[in-house]
């Protein structure tokens, strides 16, 4: 099992802040959020940043990342500065 | 053509005259910063004490000010670095540009110092001097509400009255905070400076500038970034993607990555803390979090505080970030420097070269030694220094986290190598917004660049610092300048290929943006898309202000700012980072994960048409109009 965490909009959209699935990679759990939850969620999640554990997908393997037991994969909104 | 109204003050003795700007003046360097630097260039002699009486200072709007168009509350502060001995720009939301102007003024210079302490009240064109006796002492928020609430208000604080090196001036809860602006007043006893008018800023054509400010109010508005994540998350949403990138500084810049991230960052700010968001005068972005500390509704931290006062000294209390940022403003220091020089120390304790009662994870004492930096109580008037002075007297300057002696932004470069390169030659010091603030393209924005690759960095550097400038030159804040990446960008998303494919296709881009910084002057066309400030200045003023040339204007503003360095002794020599960015890899198993400067720099030094020294040649600043 790993947990999934939402962020903002996204944590609107699907009700939760976060919760455990059963996924073997990050395509896995953007799976997962496109059958539970609506079309406006899995839109919402395609363009933020993903997080495994603590690490943005985009250092490892994009949606091909694996996931272990106890991983967490967060989605978080893109933001601005300076 | 109307030309900007600028009055000089004498302080020693208590003269006040009209200053001239000449037409020559007013086209080649329109107002804000890049028209104090020229001014400071001119009213200086070389080598003055940034805060002795001869020191002068420089405080002015730009022509967007007080217009209504979008985040352009802003005025700027030009002085002597009281960190660098270089030049310094400090600029600031809030009240008080806006009334500066309505009272009859686009500037103020000021020189001299008083014995007494100060206020300068600017009335409705009338500047008379106040005595100030009884505001010495009081902190920031105590010294305005002294004020009538309709006034537009600049104060110090006790750190500025104790010429802390890094002392901000308030405005309302807005801060000019770096480069030591508290200390250069304070060193002339000035206290507050207040204004307040009824006086219409002056814009050249009404009608079509009204029309195209409200296209621009609703194109931010529109806008993913200034629309919806600055308003919602405010700039501390930046730090879980820092640290998601190994971005975040952590442990004094030992590391990138912090257990302690999530617990400081705007998400969770925004789910435990917030109160609402806020915004400075004509500012449709409202990226201020409004948050309650000791029961008070106050200003929250930006990205760089949050950073600062958590993993950077292994905190995460949310609590306090937040008190230790309101304290800083209140007692008037900025929040980068303090806490920067905060976990210099407490590696200094960790090493054994000083012991100033603080350290790594360990936050219950910070109010005391805040206050005590502040009062420059025993050994913590050292710290009042700021960290490069700290290093010259206790050691660790390969720790000390400076350039040219202010200390760096909350911004990893061993993770973001452009932003290195900024950092290092950045005028001012170690600034991310003077250095071109490449980061946002490299580690935490939605369009992300090879961050270890020196490729392209130097020319994306050359034009993001002179297309900053000038956005700031006008007097518009910088977050006005977020939406120059294309909102379809963020409605796809930094994994989408397209995004990616982006990214891959900029760090190749160099040559090409060589090829547009020698074509700007056929540059002559404006976009809402792309610049919309050069638009809005160009009806304000009724000068020929194109993209192509709004950006030369940067450029004419940053090559001032390098003469002034070159001036004053600053050499390539100072254009350097701390050994722990340039030598130690952040990621012992990646050498590449260290800022490679020697690469970008000479680089950097060619696109900008400076010898190999990084002095500007006579023929670029004769191709700039700055020499004859």
């Amino acid at each position: 099992m790993i947990t999934v965490k939402y962020r903002g909009v996204l944590a609107e959209l699907t009700g939760k802040l976060q919760e455990q699935i059963d996924a073997a990679t990050v395509n896995d759990v953007m799976k997962y959020v496109k059958k539970t939850y609506s079309a406006a969620a899995y839109k919402e999640a395609k363009k933020l940043l993903i997080v495994i554990n603590g690490d943005s997908i985009l250092l490892h393997k994009g949606f091909k990342t694996p996931t272990s037991d106890g991983d967490t994969v967060s989605f978080l909104p893109v933001c601005g500065g300076g | 053509m109307r030309l900007p109204v600028y009055a000089m003050l004498d302080l020693t003795t208590g003269k006040v005259s009209r200053y001239p700007i000449t037409k020559k003046y007013f086209k080649t360097y329109v107002g804000g910063k890049a028209l104090g630097c020229r001014l400071l260039l001119d009213l200086t002699k070389p080598g003055i004490d940034p805060l002795a009486p001869e020191a002068v200072i420089i405080i002015n709007t730009g022509p967007l000010n007080g217009t209504g168009a979008p985040s352009s509350s802003r005025y700027n502060m030009t002085f002597k670095n009281v960190l660098t001995g270089g030049i310094a720009s400090s600029n600031c939301g809030g009240q008080f540009g806006v009334m500066m102007k309505k009272a009859g003024y686009d500037g103020i210079i000021i020189t001299g110092a008083s014995e007494t302490p100060v206020t300068i009240e600017i009335i409705d064109g009338e500047i008379t001097l106040k005595d100030a006796s009884h505001l010495w002492g009081l902190d920031t928020e105590e010294a305005q509400e002294k004020f009538p609430h309709h006034y537009g208000k600049m104060v110090i604080g006790p750190a500025g009255e104790n010429l802390v090196r890094y002392a901000l001036a308030a405005s309302g809860e807005r801060v000019s905070g770096r480069c030591g602006t508290g200390a250069a007043l304070g060193a002339k006893k000035i206290k507050a400076i207040v204004a307040y008018g009824t006086k219409e800023p002056h814009v050249h054509s009404r009608k079509k500038f009204d029309k195209f400010v409200s296209k621009w109010v609703s194109f931010v508005k529109g806008h993913p970034m200034t629309g919806e994540s600055l308003p919602r998350y405010g700039s501390a949403g930046l730090v879980n993607k820092a640290n998601a990138t190994h971005a975040l500084p952590t442990h004094n810049f030992k590391y990138g990555q912090s257990e302690h991230a999530d617990a400081v960052s705007g998400e969770t700010m925004a789910e435990t803390a917030l109160l609402r968001n806020s915004g400075c005068v004509s500012c449709p972005i409202r990226c201020e979090r409004r948050v309650k500390v000791a029961g008070r509704d106050v200003k929250g931290p930006e990205y760089e505080t949050a950073g600062f006062f958590g993993p950077n000294i292994d905190c995460g209390d949310l609590e306090t970030v937040l008190k230790m940022n309101y304290l800083c403003d209140v007692l008037g220091v900025d929040t980068i420097s303090f806490a920067s020089t905060v976990a210099f120390a407490m590696e200094l304790k960790e090493k054994g070269l000083a012991d100033f009662g603080v350290e790594f994870g360990k936050t219950a004492n910070l109010e005391e030694v805040l206050r005590k930096t502040v009062a420059r109580e025993g050994i913590w008037s050292d710290m009042a220094e700021g960290t490069k002075r700290m290093a010259e007297k206790y050691g660790g300057k390969e720790f000390a986290i400076n350039a040219k002696g202010l200390e760096l932004a909350s911004y990893e470069p061993r993770r973001s190598v452009g932003m290195g390169l900024g950092y290092a030659v950045s005028n001012r010091g170690g600034c991310h917004l003077n250095g071109g603030y490449l980061a946002l393209m490299e580690s935490v924005g939605v369009l992300l660049m090879d961050a270890q690759s020196p490729e392209s960095k130097a020319q994306f550097t050359v034009f993001l610092q002179d297309a900053l400038e000038a956005v700031s030159t006008v007097g518009c804040c910088l977050f006005s300048a977020q939406t120059f990446v294309p909102g379809i960008i963020y409605k796809l998303g930094p994994t989408h290929f397209i995004t990616r494919l982006v990214g891959k296709i900029m760090i190749h881009a160099g040559p090409a943006i060589t090829l547009m910084l020698k074509a700007l002057p056929a540059l002559r066309f404006n976009a809402l898309i792309l610049l919309p400030q050069a638009e809005a200045a160009r009806l304000a003023t009724g000068l020929p202000l194109f993209m192509g040339n709004f950006v030369k204007l940067g450029e004419i503003s940053y090559n001032l700012e390098r003469m002034y360095n070159i001036r004053e002794g600053l050499t390539s020599a100072d254009d350097a980072l701390p050994d722990r960015l340039t030598k130690t890899p952040q990621d012992e198993k990646n050498p590449k994960t260290v800022v490679p400067l020697d690469k970008m720099i000479p680089k950097y030094y060619k696109v900008r048409g400076w010898n190999t020294e990084g002095v500007p040649t006579d023929k670029k600043l004769k191709s700039l109009g700055v020499i004859k």
